[in-house]
């Protein structure tokens, strides 16, 4: 089947614009195969597009190349069996899925079933911010040891912390919500004075927060080099770290730290 | 397995020397060939990294964000190679990942400001959208737009500028899905018979 003319530029227009049904795909293949030619025309049809709505070409850095190759590689790749013949793809569309997961790996993704976090996801839960929350919190969890199921959060020193060194790490065990608490290098207290720690929920969040939508999860102070090591236990919505937007370490008085009137000394965002 | 509308790109859109096309080198790295990947990225590079580049306005974030783009095509992506070109995917994806990105970025400085009342801290004033509208065309490009119906414009527009399906724009435009379908398909030729000088 040639098709009339005006058939041939729908369907080629379609094809570029990637809204052809499966019918038509079978149809354009079938003139594609009958006239060879028609590929000159459907990459007139890609450059138009093109000229209309892309910037103009950057150079791109040279050693971009290597960098996502050898990204590429380290992603499990299917399988031979798994992959199906491409002319028998289901009418699943071609367009790009719009929230998708950037970089997660399986590792992640069998973690994340295993706490049944991808029935979350499946409600519409937005996976960008997701893994964007992971990308922060880096998670670690091997075979060699399955207990290690633990959300890692690195606060860094903001503008107003008088020593740049300073940093606190927040390592989380799910299964248990203990948190072991490291600080290295922040300012010796004043008498009367504590450290606070803040988690910072979403402000949907159905949680009770102060109005910088703030939980006060700990207290504590720091030794004469600006140490502390603690552990704690941590609420339960942890569990749901979509929930968490921040981790903060405030100075306040001892008294009420809960009025919380100190800025961030060590933040971090994780989404 | 029906015939492949894609061929080798023409020269000046071919960033790469593999001949193979679309269909071929997304079915051979599905398959797992490492050097279906290297051909998918230096024909298509050029222009995932200028669009990344131009939305983002950041070196390192467009050098992540392409890395994001062409690892996810050794996944499992929903990329048809029969129902449509793998440029156009690219595009609209990495322009959807962009813009994706600014609005987290824009969440985060909010977030930020919220939180530490720096008076020396700079917001970015501008949505994700005004940050992503960055038509630089050439005169006669803007003429061969300004020659379509509106409804043309707009659909284009917002189908690979914008990444919204046809299902999506039909419900924004209040009109059936096969007028979308239609439109879209009549502008884009409109278009490149405008641009046939250009073209060559």
């Amino acid at each position: 089947m040639a098709g009339s003319m005006e058939q041939q530029q729908d369907l080629m227009a379609g094809y570029v614009l990637g809204d052809l049904s499966p019918e038509e795909a079978d149809a354009l293949a079938q003139m594609v195969t009958a006239n060879p030619a028609l590929r000159a025309e459907i990459e007139s049809l890609q450059m138009a597009l093109e000229m209309a709505y892309n910037p103009p070409p950057v150079p791109v850095p040279s050693h971009l190349r290597e960098t996502v190759l050898k990204a590429a590689s380290v992603v499990a790749m299917p399988s031979a069996a798994e992959t199906r013949d491409l002319s028998r793809i289901p009418n699943a569309g071609s367009r790009p899925a719009r929230a998708g997961v950037e970089t997660a790996n399986l590792r992640l993704w069998q973690w994340l079933g295993g706490l049944g976090l991808v029935a979350s996801i499946a409600l519409g839960f937005n996976n960008v911010r997701l893994w964007q929350a992971l990308q922060t919190a880096q998670i670690s969890n091997g075979p060699e040891d399955p207990s290690d199921q633990a959300l890692r959060y690195t606060l860094e020193p903001t503008d107003i912390n008088p020593n740049a060194a300073a940093t606190a790490e927040v390592v989380v065990d799910l299964e248990t919500l203990q948190a072991n608490v490291t600080v290295r290098d922040l300012p010796v207290l004043a008498p009367g004075e504590v450290y606070a720690l803040w988690t910072v929920v979403d402000e949907t969040a159905p949680l009770t927060t102060n109005e910088r939508n703030a939980i006060l999860t700990d207290v504590f102070e720091v030794d004469a080099m600006g140490s502390a090591s603690l552990s704690i236990l941590l609420p339960p919505f942890y569990r749901a770290f979509d929930q968490v937007r921040a981790i903060a370490i405030t100075r306040e008085k001892a008294e009420a730290p809960q009025r919380q009137e100190g800025s961030p000394l060590l933040i971090t965002f994780t989404s | 397995m029906p015939a492949d509308p894609s061929g080798p790109l023409p020269q000046e859109m071919t960033e790469g020397s593999d001949l193979r096309s679309d269909a071929e080198l997304y079915g051979a790295l599905r398959q797992g060939d490492a050097s279906a990947l290297r051909a998918i990225y230096d024909q298509h590079v050029g222009l995932v990294f200028s669009i990344a580049y131009k939305v983002l306005g950041d070196q390192q974030e467009a050098e992540d964000l392409t890395q994001d783009v062409f690892v996810s095509l050794t996944r499992g992506s929903t990329y048809d190679p029969t129902r449509g070109s793998l440029r156009t995917y690219l595009a609209i994806l990495t322009r959807s990942r962009s813009i994706d990105r600014i609005r987290s970025r824009t969440s985060r400085q909010q977030l930020s400001r919220r939180w530490q009342s720096d008076p020396g801290e700079t917001m970015t004033a501008s949505t994700p959208l005004d940050e992503a509208s960055y038509l630089e065309q050439s005169q006669e490009v803007r003429t061969a737009l300004g020659a379509l119906s509106q409804d043309q414009q707009t659909i284009l527009q917002m189908s690979y500028y914008e990444g919204l399906s046809q299902s999506e724009i039909a419900g924004k435009l209040g009109i059936p899905l096969g007028t979308v379908k239609a439109r879209a398909r009549r502008g884009l030729i409109k278009l490149k018979e405008l641009l046939a000088h250009t073209l060559g």
